[in-house]
Formats: C-alpha cells, sequence, structure tokens
C-alpha cells in the first residue's frame, strides 16, 4: 500500500466534500434566484425576452470535476507513486473554487449583459451575451484539458534534455512574442492573443526553463560571484542578464506591463536564490523601484501614472475599483452566501476581480482559506526543492513556486486596492482564463514529476 | 537541505502573506463600514465640467444654460466625452450667487447594498379611518425601502419626507424611531431570502382625514393658503392644509431645489402651523370674549354702544361701512371697526390676559401627551413687543395706556396681533366648546408591525377659558354673524339624504347652521389685496367642528374663505358618518 498516495487520497476526499457543498450552496442560491438548472442534456434556460439563452448550468459539472481529478489521482498512482500528496488536493480545491465562482457568475453576467446591450444595440450582442453565459462550462472544459495537459507533460517531457538547453527558451519566447506582435488579434488596442491562446503565459514557463537550465549549468559559477570581483560577475551573470532582457523587451514594448512586473520580480529572486550577491540584487530593486517612481512622475506612459492615481484615490476615480471595494467591504466574516453577494456589479469580474467576489461570498474565512491554499503549495513546493539534489530540478520547482507566490500577491494585493491593478490572472484556475490555466497546470505536471521521480 | 537562499524565499513569501491578511483584516474588519459607505464621485469628470464652466463653454440665456457648440468641438477631442458632456447639461443649475455649478451628486453612485444587518421596513402612516397614507415597500434585491407619499402635496406639510439625499423633515422627522421600531424589541418578519429577516417599523395613525384633506386641497388650488379643521370635543386635528405645497414623491433634484429655496412660494412651510398672519377681524371673537367676561365681572358699560359712521374715530380706526348705531350684537355681526377699537382700549390688559388664555404668546405641541416627542407650531403673538435685550416680552399695563392708537389696532387684529391659522381655529373650537379649550393633536394611535397598540392618544380635561355662560353668548354672537351679519351672503349647507352638501339655494334639504367670524385683514402691502379669513364651527346647535381658513391676498372673508370653509365642513361632517 502506498502511503503517498493513500494520504493523497485521504486529502482529496474532503476537497471533494467541501466542493460539492459549494455546489449545492449554489444550486439552493440558483433555485432561489428563478434560474433553472437541468440534468438533461446538461443545459439549464432563462428566458430573457428577447433571447431565450441556454445559461448551460450543468449539474452534472460538479461529477465532471471529480471524476477529472479522480482521473488524475489514478494516473499519479501508476505513474508516479511517490509524489508529494498535498499537490494535488490543492490544486483540485483552487479549480474547485474557480469553478463554483464561474457558475455563479454566468447568469448573472450573461442578463446584466444581455440588459446592457439591449439598451445599446450593437451587432455582436448574441455572441458577447453567449461567452459569458458559457462561463463555468468554459472552465471545466479548460480544466479537463489542463489536467490533460499535465498528464502529458508527464508523461513526455525529460528533463534530462531539457537541462542542457538554456537559450533555444529565450529563442522560442521572443518568437513567439513577435508572431503575436505581427500575426495576433486585436482585443483593446493590444496584441496578446493568438489561435485564441495568451502565449504570455506559456513564455512566462519557458523562461523558467531557460532560468533554469542556465542556473544548472553555471550554478556554481555565480555562487562563487558573491565573493569575487566584478569581471567574474560579468562573466557569469552577464548572459543571464542580456537574456532576460532579450526575452522581456518585446513585451515590455506592448506595454502589457502587468505580466512584465512579474517576470521581472521572478527573474530578481530566481537570480538571488542562484546566489548571486546580495547587493546586486539590492541595487536591482533600487533600479526598479527608482524607474517606477519616474516612470509615474514623469507620466511616461500615461498608464502608470493612471494607475496609480486610481490606486490611491479609488472613490474619486475609477468605478470598477470603488464596487470591489464595496464588494470586499461587505463580506464580513462569513460572506454572504455563494449566490447571495452582487460581485456581477464589478467590471470584468471574472478574469480579474475574482478574490473580491470570493470575498464577498465567502466572507473573511473563505479568502484566508484561498490564501492559506497557496500558501500550502508554495511551501510543499519549497519542501520538494529541498529533498531534491538535482540543481535543475530543484531551481524548476522553486521557480513555479515564486511564480506563483508573486502572481498570486500581485493579484490579491490588486483586488485589495494596495497595489495597481495588473490584467494577470489567479494562478490554477480560481481566475476564468484557457491560456492560464493550461500553463498553470503545466507547471503543475511539471512539479509533480520532480517530487515523484528519484533525482 | 533549505539552503540559505531557499530560505530567504520562504521568509520573503511569508512576508507577502502577512502584507495579504494584514490587508484582508483592514478591508473587511477594520474599517469596512467605512468603504461602504462611502460615495464614488468622478473626480476627473467633475473637474472637467468645472474647468468647462470656468472657461465659458455654457451660457446663461435667463433661466436655461446652453452650450456653445463651435467651443465645446475645440476644445474636447474625444467623442464619447463630448456627448458625456452633452447629457450632463440638464444637470446644470445656476447657484445661489448667480453663478452655473454643476451638481457633482450626478455622477457619483453609493453603495446601496447594507454590509450586513437587518434591513428595516419603514413605519407607514394612516388616516383617523385607516387610509393608507404613505406606502412603503422593501426592494428585495437591495433592501432599500421604497416609501410612497399617496396623497402627497395634500400631507408633505404634516407628514413631510424621508429621502436619502435631503433627510427627514416633520413628522418622518419627530417620529423617526418610531417609524423604525427602535422604541421597542424588534418585530421580524420572514423575507424570500432564506439568510435574511427584516425588522418592521411601527405605523402611526394620524388624527387627519383624508377625504377632508383632499377636499381642502383641492378647493384651495392655485391660492397661497390654509385650512384647519379641529374636532371640537377631542381637539383633535382633523384636516390641516398648507399650500402651495410639494409632493415628496418628486426624483427630479430641482424640483426639490426649487421647493427649498422659493422664498415667496414656501411650499416647505407649513401656513397651518408655522406662518402668522394678521388675524384681522377674527381676532375680534377674542376681544368679544374678553368684554363678556368683564361685563360679567363689572357689570358697567353692558349697553355700551358706538355710533359708527365709516369715518375715522378719534383712535384713528375707519371702517369702510357706516353701520349706525351699533352695540355688541350687530357690532359683532357687521365687523365694526370702530366698535371694537373703542372696546379694545377699554379692556386694556385683559384682551392680552384672555388672548393669551386662548393660547396667544404659547407655542403648541401637537404630540402632547407623547413622550420625549414635541411636534410644535410658531407661538401666535399677541401685544409683544422687544425690550432692549432683543428679546420678545408681552406688553405690560402700562403699555396699554401708553398708546391707544396702536391698541386700537390691536384690538380689530391687525399690527400687534399675529395668529397661525391653527391658533384661529383653536379660539372657535374653544368658543364651541363651551368655553373649554382642547390641546390640538395630531397623532391618533401608533402600533408596532405585530398590532400591538404603543401609543393611543386620549385628550386630556381641557382648560377652561371663558365661562360658560360666556361662550354661550359667543355661540349666539357668531350665528348672528352668519344668519345676518357679514357671512349671511356666504353659501349654506344642507342636510339631505343621509349628506351634507352646499348645493344652490332651492334645494329640499334642512338648513345646517353654521357659525362663524369672516375676517379680512391688511396685510401692510399697498399693491396686494387683503387676507381672507374664515373662523367658525358647524353645525351652529350641536357643535361637532371647527375650522379656520386662510386665503392669502384674496380680499373680503366672506368672499373667499367663508365658502372654501362651508365646504370643508361639509366634507367633515360627511366624513364622521
Amino acid at each position: 500500500m502506498n502511503t503517498r498516495r493513500t494520504a493523497e487520497l485521504r486529502y482529496l476526499l474532503p476537497v471533494f466534500l467541501v466542493v460539492s457543498l459549494g455546489f449545492l450552496i449554489l444550486a439552493n442560491a440558483f433555485v432561489d434566484k428563478g434560474i433553472q438548472t437541468s440534468l438533461i442534456r446538461g443545459t439549464g434556460i432563462i428566458d430573457i425576452a428577447p433571447y431565450t439563452f441556454p445559461i448551460l448550468n450543468n449539474a452534472l459539472i460538479p461529477v465532471y470535476y471529480v471524476a477529472a481529478f479522480v482521473l488524475f489521482h489514478l494516473f499519479l498512482r501508476f505513474r508516479l507513486p511517490e509524489a508529494d500528496p498535498l499537490i494535488l488536493p490543492v490544486v483540485a480545491l483552487l479549480s474547485g473554487i474557480g469553478l463554483i465562482i464561474m457558475l455563479r457568475l454566468s447568469p448573472d453576467l450573461a442578463i446584466a449583459r444581455n440588459d446592457w446591450l439591449f439598451r445599446h444595440p450593437v451587432a455582436v450582442a448574441k455572441d458577447n451575451v453567449m461567452a459569458l453565459a458559457k462561463l463555468g462550462f468554459n472552465q471545466v472544459r479548460f480544466i479537463g484539458c489542463g489536467i490533460l495537459m499535465a498528464i502529458i507533460t508527464i508523461l513526455t517531457i525529460n528533463l534530462q534534455k531539457m537541462s542542457a538547453k538554456k537559450y533555444i527558451w529565450v529563442l522560442v519566447s521572443v518568437l513567439l512574442t513577435v508572431a503575436t506582435l505581427l500575426f495576433g488579434t486585436t482585443i483593446n488596442g493590444k496584441k496578446l492573443w493568438i489561435i485564441g491562446l495568451q502565449p504570455i503565459e506559456f513564455i512566462k514557463l519557458l523562461l523558467l526553463f531557460f532560468l533554469g537550465g542556465y542556473i544548472y549549468e553555471h550554478g556554481k559559477g555565480i555562487e562563487a560571484t558573491r565573493r569575487s570581483s566584478m569581471a567574474s560577475w560579468l562573466r557569469f551573470c552577464g548572459p543571464l542578464l542580456v537574456m532576460f532582457v532579450f526575452a522581456m523587451l518585446p513585451i515590455l514594448l506592448q506595454i502589457d506591463l502587468g505580466p512584465s512586473f512579474i517576470l521581472l520580480s521572478v527573474f530578481l529572486l530566481m537570480f538571488h536564490y542562484a546566489g548571486n550577491k546580495p547587493l546586486i540584487t539590492l541595487i536591482f530593486i533600487v533600479i526598479i523601484t527608482t524607474t517606477g517612481y519616474l516612470l509615474y512622475r514623469t507620466n511616461f506612459p500615461p498608464i502608470i501614472h493612471e494607475r496609480f492615481v486610481k490606486l490611491f484615490d479609488p472613490f474619486g476615480r475609477d468605478e470598477s475599483l470603488s464596487r470591489a471595494l464595496w464588494c470586499i467591504s461587505s463580506g464580513g466574516f462569513f460572506g454572504t452566501g455563494i449566490g447571495y453577494g452582487e460581485p456581477q456589479r464589478i467590471a470584468e469580474v471574472q478574469s480579474d476581480f475574482v478574490f473580491a467576489a470570493i470575498c464577498q461570498e465567502t466572507g473573511l474565512l473563505g479568502a484566508v482559506s484561498v490564501v492559506l491554499a497557496y500558501v500550502v503549495f508554495i511551501v510543499r513546493c519549497i519542501k520538494i526543492a529541498s529533498v531534491t539534489a538535482n540543481t535543475y530540478k530543484k531551481a524548476l520547482v522553486v521557480g513555479v513556486a515564486t511564480l506563483f507566490a508573486v502572481q498570486a500577491f500581485v493579484i490579491m494585493a490588486g483586488n485589495l486596492i494596495i497595489v495597481p491593478l495588473t490584467g494577470i490572472t489567479m494562478p490554477l484556475a480560481v481566475s476564468y482564463g484557457g491560456s492560464s490555466i493550461i500553463a498553470n497546470f503545466i507547471a503543475v505536471g511539471i512539479v509533480l514529476k520532480i517530487s515523484g521521480e528519484p533525482s | 537541505m533549505i539552503t540559505n537562499r531557499l530560505k530567504t524565499l520562504a521568509i520573503l513569501f511569508s512576508v507577502l502573506l502577512l502584507i495579504i491578511v494584514v490587508a484582508l483584516l483592514d478591508r473587511m474588519v477594520i474599517h469596512s463600514d467605512r468603504y461602504l459607505n462611502t460615495r464614488y464621485t468622478d473626480k476627473g469628470f467633475v473637474e472637467l465640467m468645472d474647468s468647462l464652466i470656468d472657461d465659458a463653454i455654457f451660457t446663461k440665456n435667463g433661466e436655461n444654460i446652453t452650450i456653445n457648440e463651435a467651443k465645446l468641438n475645440s476644445r474636447i477631442r474625444n467623442d464619447a466625452t463630448r456627448s458625456r458632456v452633452r447629457k450632463a447639461l440638464g444637470t446644470l443649475y445656476i447657484g445661489k450667487d448667480g453663478r452655473i455649478c454643476f451638481d457633482r451628486r450626478v455622477v457619483s453612485i453609493v453603495n446601496n447594498r447594507p454590509a450586513d444587518g437587518v434591513p428595516i421596513a419603514r413605519g407607514r402612516f394612516f388616516d383617523r379611518n385607516g387610509l393608507l397614507l404613505v406606502e412603503n415597500n422593501i426592494d428585495e434585491r437591495n433592501w432599500k425601502n421604497a416609501r410612497r407619499y399617496l396623497y402627497g402635496p395634500e400631507f408633505f406639510p404634516i407628514i413631510g419626507h424621508d429621502t436619502p439625499i435631503f433627510g427627514k423633515r416633520h413628522l418622518e422627522n419627530v417620529l423617526d424611531d418610531y417609524l423604525l421600531g427602535k422604541r421597542h424589541r424588534p418585530v421580524y418578519r420572514n423575507t424570500s431570502d432564506p439568510f435574511k429577516k427584516m425588522e418592521l417599523g411601527d405605523d402611526v395613525t394620524l388624527t387627519l382625514d383624508a377625504t377632508v384633506q383632499k377636499r381642502a386641497y383641492s378647493l384651495l388650488g392655485a391660492m397661497r393658503g390654509a385650512v384647519v379643521v379641529l374636532d371640537i370635543r377631542s381637539g383633535e386635528i382633523v384636516g390641516a392644509v398648507s399650500t402651495p405645497s410639494f409632493d415628496p414623491n418628486t426624483a427630479k433634484k430641482d424640483a426639490w431645489d426649487k421647493a427649498f429655496l422659493d422664498k415667496l412660494a414656501k411650499p416647505c412651510e407649513n401656513r397651518a402651523f408655522s406662518v402668522l398672519y394678521p388675524p384681522g377681524s377674527t381676532f375680534k371673537t377674542v376681544v368679544a370674549a374678553a368684554w363678556l367676561e368683564q361685563q360679567e365681572k363689572t357689570p358697567k358699560d353692558s349697553n355700551f354702544s358706538v355710533f359708527c359712521n365709516g369715518g375715522k374715530n378719534s383712535l384713528n380706526i375707519s371702517d369702510i361701512h357706516s353701520h349706525g348705531r351699533v352695540s355688541l350684537s350687530n357690532a359683532f355681526a357687521e365687523s365694526c371697526n370702530l366698535y371694537f377699537s373703542q372696546v379694545g382700549v377699554m379692556l386694556g390688559d385683559q384682551m392680552l390676559d384672555y388672548a393669551q388664555r386662548f393660547g396667544f404668546n404659547r407655542q403648541w405641541n401637537l404630540l402632547p401627551r407623547l413622550e420625549g416627542h414635541d411636534f410644535t407650531t410658531t407661538a401666535s403673538r399677541a401685544f409683544m413687543k422687544k425690550t432692549m435685550l432683543n428679546e420678545k416680552k408681552p406688553f405690560d399695563a402700562s403699555d396699554f395706556n401708553r398708546n391707544p392708537k396702536l391698541i386700537a389696532q390691536g384690538a380689530i387684529g391687525q399690527n400687534l396681533i399675529m395668529a397661525t391659522p391653527l391658533q384661529m381655529a383653536v379660539v372657535a373650537a374653544t368658543v364651541a366648546n363651551s368655553g373649554v379649550l382642547m390641546n390640538p393633536y395630531l397623532v391618533k394611535c401608533i402600533k408596532d408591525g405585530d398590532g400591538k397598540t404603543l401609543f393611543s392618544a386620549v385628550p386630556d380635561s381641557g382648560t377652561r377659558v371663558i365661562k360658560e355662560a360666556s361662550a354661550s353668548r359667543m355661540k349666539e354672537l357668531m350665528a348672528l354673524v352668519m344668519l345676518r351679519g357679514t357671512g349671511k351672503d356666504v353659501k349654506k349647507m344642507y342636510y339631505e339624504a343621509g349628506k351634507f352638501t352646499t348645493a344652490q339655494q332651492g334645494k329640499k334639504g334642512l338648513l345646517v347652521k353654521i357659525a362663524g367670524k369672516t375676517g379680512t385683514s391688511e396685510t401692510g402691502a399697498t399693491n396686494k389685496l387683503p387676507h381672507s379669513w374664515f373662523i367658525g364651527y358647524a353645525p351652529a346647535d350641536k357643535p361637532r367642528y371647527a375650522i379656520a381658513v386662510i386665503a392669502e391676498n384674496q380680499g373680503f372673508g366672506s368672499l373667499t374663505a367663508a365658502p372654501i370653509a362651508v365646504d370643508v365642513l361639509a366634507a367633515a361632517l360627511n366624513a364622521a358618518r
């Protein structure tokens, strides 16, 4: 009897219980609100004159969710019996919360969008509303894809071979960015999408691979620079910096500032982890802070100044931030109950402000639980890193942990209005966003593989 | 093994976690009410509008404000902003100093979901017969009270309003704690939300009668004035209307601003309770009552009479009619100024004494037995003077001897006498009640959400103002006014087929006698007609209701105020059945 996998099962079952309870509460809220849920063919219908929308509140979605994670668990039993037992339950919990919130939001958002379009007729009316009506359905499909990709990653990726390559990741990421710039679709004035995916999510992973490879190869050298001269520092760390700037430049040029900032912080933290002089890290921090301040002061690019102004005075400058703050502060200790809050008043709540919705509906307890879930994941990653001998794998796991930690912090802080808004999504399928979910699950697959295989 | 660098990262992550948790605590627990109750105001747009105003993009044409399109197009490039500015044109108004102002409230929204806590369904108002006057529904999506005033303008001066922006006035303000059900343990009701209960406020039943109010309001029409109807035996205020009034259901902000700022129409003032007018000849009721009582005590001038030739007498008082030789009955019936001016001077400070007995120089509290709540009216003034210290004091005896001409004017209800319609109605009611003054009151009972009575008004025993004999004599005099005095041509009331009507003469019905006193009071403004007053009661032999009517600047009392009074008394008598 494998103790790790049984332990994992022991953790998975309460997660399933809690998430199923959440679905039940949601179903009750729907009954209260008059939204129909149907088991047959998995669609519920709302009649909103003049449209009839299939809301796709599939009562079987919880079943699909449980089945998918049970499948993943069974796969791990066969393929990676020694993998860390807490990773999968935490991922299941966070994905489950995300799924509940998406299901809860989709009818209200679809109705609100429909009403708005009714008063402001626009050609793409129906598609717009349908996209919102399908939030829950799409989310479960993304999670399914994610699990599939994680399984494929575990089956196919050869970490030994990967550890040898460094610069190819930088090349691929730059090519990807350029391709998006040239062939991508423009949404809101920014070219971020290509073939229905947001490549930035995958670029984050690619750059982690690059960092890992570099640290693996030159790790000792970097560590040695702690006590050596500037020249040797340049020799070891120079290429790192150059490559990184090369990779980040195209993203910066698109003024896609959120992911740029994330990449920058991850790079800084990984660099520090790799063992450079602490002074260098400090200098970097100072440089970044002063650059940021100068950009704010000189009002270039204007979006930075705007975002900071909105941060300092949400009740005077930004309506959606005010609404988010109202939602958060009306949560109280236990929340208003799933389905009984009003998160649909916030703009883009399904991708940008999910944490605010969670705060309102599940209260302080629910929000703290989500934070703790992320903490568990990061702590387990660090634990895995500490017991891994192979430097490359170690660096990869630490990289994933850093990435998730920084990302989660920036988004939650942005929702709580202590940090300016960025366009990033909550990791691990809490927000709505296909590429983010798939990329995150690939990262989870890598972590599981590293923890499961003897190094 | 955990290297130092790994440890550093772990510490950093813990710091990040701590920041998030502290922020959560602050936003959700510590300062949550502050965030919940802050408004969002689009400062960017407000600043834009202010700068546009400063740059004279908007121009005033008398009352209207228009946009200078050319300047706007050159100033703003963005189409969406331009159309927004155009839409905001309707919210501009002309401020106090004549400048164009932009109302920030228009671009600000407020969070209308209560944090937690129980929503309270605000109590309603009913008239004396249980007719709903103020409807209150809770919108169960956002737990806000939707309050509707079913007879807005008729009851506004009494009930007032309760709106989030403009606050509370009149009874909505005075009885606020009852209406929110705060004076007792909460009365709960379930709602459609399984996790929410709501509290019920207390319902207030007024002594007013909606049919009387409606009739009086429609009769006053576009005139400025007031009507007060009192139940004689108990002192209940059955009708109190003030026009022009205001409909608190109005959602438009400029209507509210006009109502509050309109210094001429003053729709927010209650002319029935709080505005003072010179009562004119209606004050002769008080003087006559004082004279009768005086004659009881010192019967010397029992047959005092005066020759009225229509000109000025020694006290500088004149009368437009020449009445010949008149004694009390004729003088009262014909409302002879010369007679009463002399009587007044002879009475001297007795006038002040009896005026004060009738309630002058004193505020009325219309919620007399409701502890902790006062709804006071303006004190009517009789013979008050300003002292050196700028306070108001009634005349003392020496003042009455000093300037007889002034006293004479007071005796005919001008100059030193200012009365509210309520006060004069109380005068009529006291006379009709055989000289016993009943404190008027507004609230009949207050019941909580379960129907339990928290307060039920019981009239007190009253105060005797004049002797019963004097009162009966006064009643004869007042009946005489309507029979062959100044009120003889006023429309009559008949009792026919179970109803009181005021149809034309010649109908087959029982004549219902009315008693009263007309009044025509000079306002001091030479380009305007005098105020039209009437006080009285009906039926004259078995008095039920007393009334006071004033129609500002409408001329003779018998012309305007008296017919209104007869109609309203008929409505009151009908409503009583």
